[in-house]
């Protein structure tokens, strides 16, 4: 008896707040989107996740830089986010804000499990180790070690 | 007996022979607008037009995109003009919250404002009864959030239209909605594309009589272009005309006759791509659209064909980068004419398409002019698609010498045609264009044609690309720098009888990216990318007044008679855009290839714009 | 079906010059045996003519005085000059010969039928011949007609390798930058093995090619087949794996026409259900080959572009291996 009044009162004051919109407002038909409309990809490889506190093998190492490079190339990063990271229809990969975090791990996971605004999820399509390779690439920019820097 | 039925019956066939020629050519734009006025919206005491109109004009509000449907951009009002232009002053200001690029008008209905703010494309009603009070209402429409990963050149809208009592326009993930004008609840929303594929939606659409017309975006991508033809009351899908593929595709039936040899023949919308590239073919549609009411005919044109890299689709790439005419209501195309075949430096054509009707070589024709992406003026026949005129417009474009008319095929410089693996050097205009989208003005008092131009030079390398659904299908390296002579951008007036320059206001440092009016007070609106908002002088280009607004303008001015009876103009100022997204903080200096290479041309905005998001309203 | 008639067809000779079958071949070879057996008789008369010194003239100075020193101008003249000089000249003019025979002009090429551009360490070949909608592109393993001169481009995407068919032809460079023209003909139909004739990186030597010449009949049905999209699957196996190809990875590299998968990166995969081989002719096309391909292509071919795809189940390799398998 008294879950249904319980019930009954919380239909009614739910019922009762639609008319509680604000008048200037009116909605679109859909509701509002969540944060990461993109579905998040599972981890790449055989499923195991780098722990958040990981870093990258291949900092600093120059093979991996010119082949993160080759990669930024190859899978398109360079047309969103600039022919050398500087920016465009995504971010500046070069500059020091960071939208979702800095650190090795962060990075990887930005890249592995895209973000709502429309960077794709690449965790299910490439190996780990490409996305290694590109996240050492990224913390490599503007620094003397950056592979084919921008003249 | 039998001659007097014969005699009826004759005279019955002949009037119903005559009602289905003429039922279609009644002209049935929105009540406003008076056909038999359409030639006299001129100043009183003004000479003879140069030119006619072939749409009405706005008289006192503004429901199309670009006034009228003819694209012509110039307004019949006269209170402001050459002699109290300097008294101009803002009688309001709004903020629309989105500090992203305002491109774009508003519109003015029944007293109303209304503004499309870029994503989440929010639509604003602002009562101009009651100017310093709170907005009407405010539409909420909630586009999908991935949408601003795939918008190449900022998350802009270029306006709405309004039609049979409701605001249309385009959200960034593919949809068109309507909006219900006075109570600002949605009435319908379709939608017309995949987001997923890089597919999104940024122009404005155009209301003729029961139909809307929109097109995509999304060439940088490896999307499809396509002209969508929709229903105005209902919002449903009436017919879709893609920019290439097999003719059935394209909408090209047997009434299509190109005028030139080299765009004629079956299909060439897959004959004249490789590999299946045509799949990917760009040729998107994001520009503006303009129709003709006599011939009952629409006029757009294409974007650019897919991937940068020219060497990666050799052949001459229908249909992109071309002008196309097609029947208003089937959406068969009559005829074409690209305009640079097999494209090497992303000349999208979809610049607005003027049609005006005036005396050529002593015959009256009816003309479409298109100044193009690419530097040459184009004045071509809107009924045939001859090419009548090309002269260039801004000095610096080498791509090519010019035309030949005969061809109508552009006669190209081999040592400025770009390929893989190699740096073309000093290619002017750079991707950007001579001038960009954003419109240009006519006015038949002066017979000038108004036009802002960009003198912008690039670099420009080839690369191998690799096409991945959802991501840039790009292929080039690209940087670019301001152009010989000492200015990146400049107003010109361009005499539309000589084909010839006749004056420009130079600007130094950015290439003019704000759109232009042109008024019967003989004064011309525009606004500069460092945010001064300029009324010059029709005949002779001195600048009359000018206001620095905070940030730079890269929307079209508009203007309008208030509750008061007095006129106004408005104009957004948010900097944003292609070039001026490197205003915004997440842009890189020190990447000149960065934003599609355009960070080489624009240095210092950072600090002369930093980004806005405001309508200004001026009036004496 | 093609695929099982080349079956019949005889593998003619190994990569062996000695058994040329292309119309370059012969010239090299005729050449090369002028050469061999001119010089092999030259060097045997001296062989002979130093054994009658030895016999003739040994022994010490107390019995055979030493030929006389201020003698022998005839010898030296017939013998180191003469002779030579002839023999030289006449291997001048027949090197000459063989060269223009193929036609290296400087200046205009002829359009050319096929295109071959050299990748790290595979072939990628385009068919340019006819209308550009009919062109399409495949990988290392090449058809030409018989019965004609078949006008191949060379490029390199990366750096030079070489074109090298022994039985058919010399070697022509793939030099990046600089496009080069080799003109190819096969004798009979067969199928013709190649190689990089240039050292190319880590994988230079499994960097094969198959080329297979075919009666015209044949090359225009062939033709007709590679010209079609990706056939479509029709078993629920060959449908469950073009699901896994288009999800997974192999979109972003590899190209299927017909389908979403438009990577440019790696070889066309439109029909490699027909090819007789995998990486570069350096595994045979069967399933075990297709399956240690995908999952462990580097412990076959350490340092190529195809990454080691571990994340699929048993049954996912199998479905997405039968639907390679039916892209004939």
């Amino acid at each position: 008896m008294q879950i249904r009044m319980v019930g009954l009162l919380l239909i009614v004051l739910a019922i009762a707040c639609t008319g509680c919109e604000s008048p200037g407002v009116t909605e679109g038909d859909a509701p509002p989107m969540p944060a990461t409309a993109v579905p998040v990809g599972p981890i790449p490889g055989n499923g195991v996740a780098p722990p958040l506190g990981s870093t990258d093998p291949y900092i600093n190492n120059p093979v991996a830089l010119e082949e993160g490079r080759k990669l930024f190339v190859w899978y398109n990063c360079y047309g969103c986010h600039g022919g050398h990271g500087g920016g465009g229809m995504g971010p500046s990969l070069r500059d020091q804000s960071w939208m979702y975090g800095s650190t090795d791990a962060q990075i990887f996971y930005s890249i592995a499990q895209g973000r709502g605004k429309g960077m794709p999820a690449w965790g299910t399509k490439i190996p780990e180790d490409q996305i290694w390779k590109l996240v050492a690439y990224i913390k490599s920019m503007r620094t003397p070690n950056e592979p084919d820097p921008p003249r | 007996m039998l001659r007097r039925i014969a005699e009826v019956g004759l005279a019955v066939l002949i009037a119903v022979v005559i009602g289905f020629w003429v039922w279609p050519r009644v002209d049935r734009t929105p009540a406003h607008a008076s056909s038999a006025a359409r030639n006299t919206q001129l100043a009183p005491g003004a000479a003879q037009p140069v030119f006619n109109f072939v749409s009405a004009l706005p008289k006192g509000d503004w429901t199309e995109p670009a006034g009228d449907l003819a694209n012509t951009r110039y307004s019949p009002l006269d209170q402001i003009n050459a002699q109290n232009a300097k008294s101009l002053k803002p009688i309001a200001m709004f903020s629309d919250g989105i500090p992203h690029g305002q491109e774009g008008q508003p519109l003015v209905v029944n007293d109303t404002m209304y503004i499309v703010t870029p994503f989440p494309n929010n639509l604003i009603a602002i009562d101009l009864k009651n100017l310093t009070g709170p907005v009407k209402w405010v539409f909420h429409p909630h586009p999908n959030p991935v949408a601003q990963g795939k918008a190449c050149c900022d998350t802009v809208n270029r306006g709405a239209a309004y039609g049979d009592g409701m605001i249309v326009y385009q959200l960034l993930d593919d949809h068109v909605v309507a909006v219900d004008a006075k109570t600002g609840k949605q009435v319908w929303r379709t939608e017309t594309g995949n987001v997923y594929v890089g597919e999104t939606a940024t122009s404005a659409p155009l209301i003729v009589k029961d139909k809307v017309y929109v097109g995509n975006a999304g060439s940088e991508l490896g999307v499809r272009g396509k002209l969508t033809c929709l229903d105005l009351k209902t919002g449903k899908i009436l017919w879709v005309a893609y920019s290439q593929g097999p003719d059935s595709e394209v909408r090209i039936g047997p009434d299509f006759h190109p005028y030139y040899k080299k765009d004629q023949g079956a299909n060439l919308g897959v004959k004249t791509w490789t590999n299946d590239m045509w799949k990917h073919g760009g040729g998107t549609i994001w520009g503006w659209i303009s129709y003709d009411p006599e011939l009952n005919m629409i006029y757009y044109g294409t974007g650019n064909p897919g991937v940068w890299d020219a060497d990666m689709r050799p052949g001459d790439n229908k249909w992109s980068i071309t002008i196309f005419a097609r029947d208003a209501d089937t959406g068969y195309a009559r005829w074409a004419y690209q305009v640079e075949p097999h494209d090497n430096y992303d000349y999208d054509e979809i610049m607005e398409n003027i049609l005006i009707d005036m005396n050529w070589d002593g015959h009256p024709r009816k003309l479409l002019l298109h100044p193009s992406r690419n530097g040459f003026m184009l004045v071509m026949d809107r009924q045939t698609g001859e090419l009548l005129s090309a002269k260039k417009f801004v000095d610096s474009t080498n791509w090519a010498s010019g035309y030949d008319l005969k061809t109508g095929l552009p006669i190209k410089n081999p040592a400025k045609a770009t390929h893989e693996g190699i740096v073309t050097q000093g290619i002017c205009p750079s991707s950007t264009g001579a001038k960009e989208f954003v419109p240009s003005a006519v006015s038949p008092l002066t017979g000038y044609l108004y036009i802002p131009t960009h003198n912008t030079c690039m670099n420009y390398e080839g690369l191998h690309a690799n096409y991945i659904a959802g991501t840039p299908f790009l292929g080039a390296s690209v940087k670019m720098y301001p152009g010989p002579g000492g200015f990146q951008g400049a107003l010109e007036a361009w005499d539309l009888k000589t084909q010839t320059p006749v004056w420009s206001v130079k600007d130094k440092t950015y290439p003019v990216y704000g759109g232009v009016l042109a008024t019967a007070g003989n004064v011309v609106f525009y606004g500069t990318l460092e945010g001064w908002f300029r009324a010059v002088d029709a005949r002779t280009g001195k600048i009359l007044w000018q206001y620095k607004t905070p940030s730079g303008i890269i929307g079209d001015p508009m203007t309008f008679l208030g509750p008061d009876g007095k006129q106004y103009v408005a104009i957004y100022s948010g900097i944003g855009g292609w070039m001026g997204a490197v205003a915004f903080p997440d842009i890189s200096m020190d990447d000149p290839y960065a934003a599609l290479g355009v960070v080489g041309a624009m240095n210092g905005i950072k600090q002369a714009s930093p980004p806005g998001n405001n309508i200004f309203i001026f009036g004496l | 079906m093609l695929s099982s008639v080349l079956l019949f067809l005889q593998v003619t000779g190994s990569q062996s010059m000695l058994s040329p079958a292309g119309k370059g071949a012969h010239r090299i070879s005729t050449l090369g045996w002028i050469v061999f057996l001119a010089l092999l008789s030259i060097s045997f008369l001296m062989w002979i003519l130093i054994a009658w010194l030895g016999v003739r003239h040994r022994g010490n100075f107390g019995i055979r005085p030493p030929a006389d020193a201020e003698g022998g101008q005839d010898w030296i003249l017939t013998g180191g000059f003469v002779i030579p000089f002839i023999v030289l000249t006449v291997l001048f003019v027949l090197s000459l010969d063989t060269l223009s025979k193929f036609p290296m002009k400087d200046g205009v090429d002829p359009p050319p039928d096929i295109v071959v551009i050299g990748h790290q360490w595979w072939w990628e070949i385009h068919y340019v011949d006819g209308p550009l909608d009919e062109h399409f592109i495949t990988a290392n393993e090449l058809h030409i007609p018989l019965g004609r001169m078949v006008d191949i481009q060379l490029r390199s995407a990366d750096v030079i390798h070489s074109f090298w068919i022994p039985t058919l032809h010399g070697k022509e460079d793939l030099i990046p930058g600089m496009p080069n023209m080799i003109r190819i003909e096969a004798d009979q139909p067969g199928i013709y093995r190649g190689e990089c004739g240039e050292f190319c990186g880590d994988q230079h030597a499994n960097m094969g090619m198959l080329v297979i010449a075919q009666t015209p009949a044949e090359y225009a049905a062939w033709l007709a087949d590679q010209r079609q999209p990706g056939a479509t699957p029709m078993t629920d196996q060959a449908r469950a794996g073009q699901q896994v190809f288009l999800n997974a990875a192999c979109a972003l590299c590899h190209t299927v026409r017909g389908t979403d998968a438009g990577g440019t990166y790696g070889p066309d995969l439109t029909h490699i259900g027909s090819r007789m081989s995998l990486a570069a002719d350096t595994l045979t096309n069967n399933t075990g080959s297709l399956e240690a391909w995908i999952t462990h292509a580097q412990s076959l071919k350490p340092g190529v572009a195809m990454p080691d795809l571990t994340q699929f189940n048993g049954v996912q390799l199998r479905d997405l291996v039968a639907y390679l398998q039916q892209l004939k």
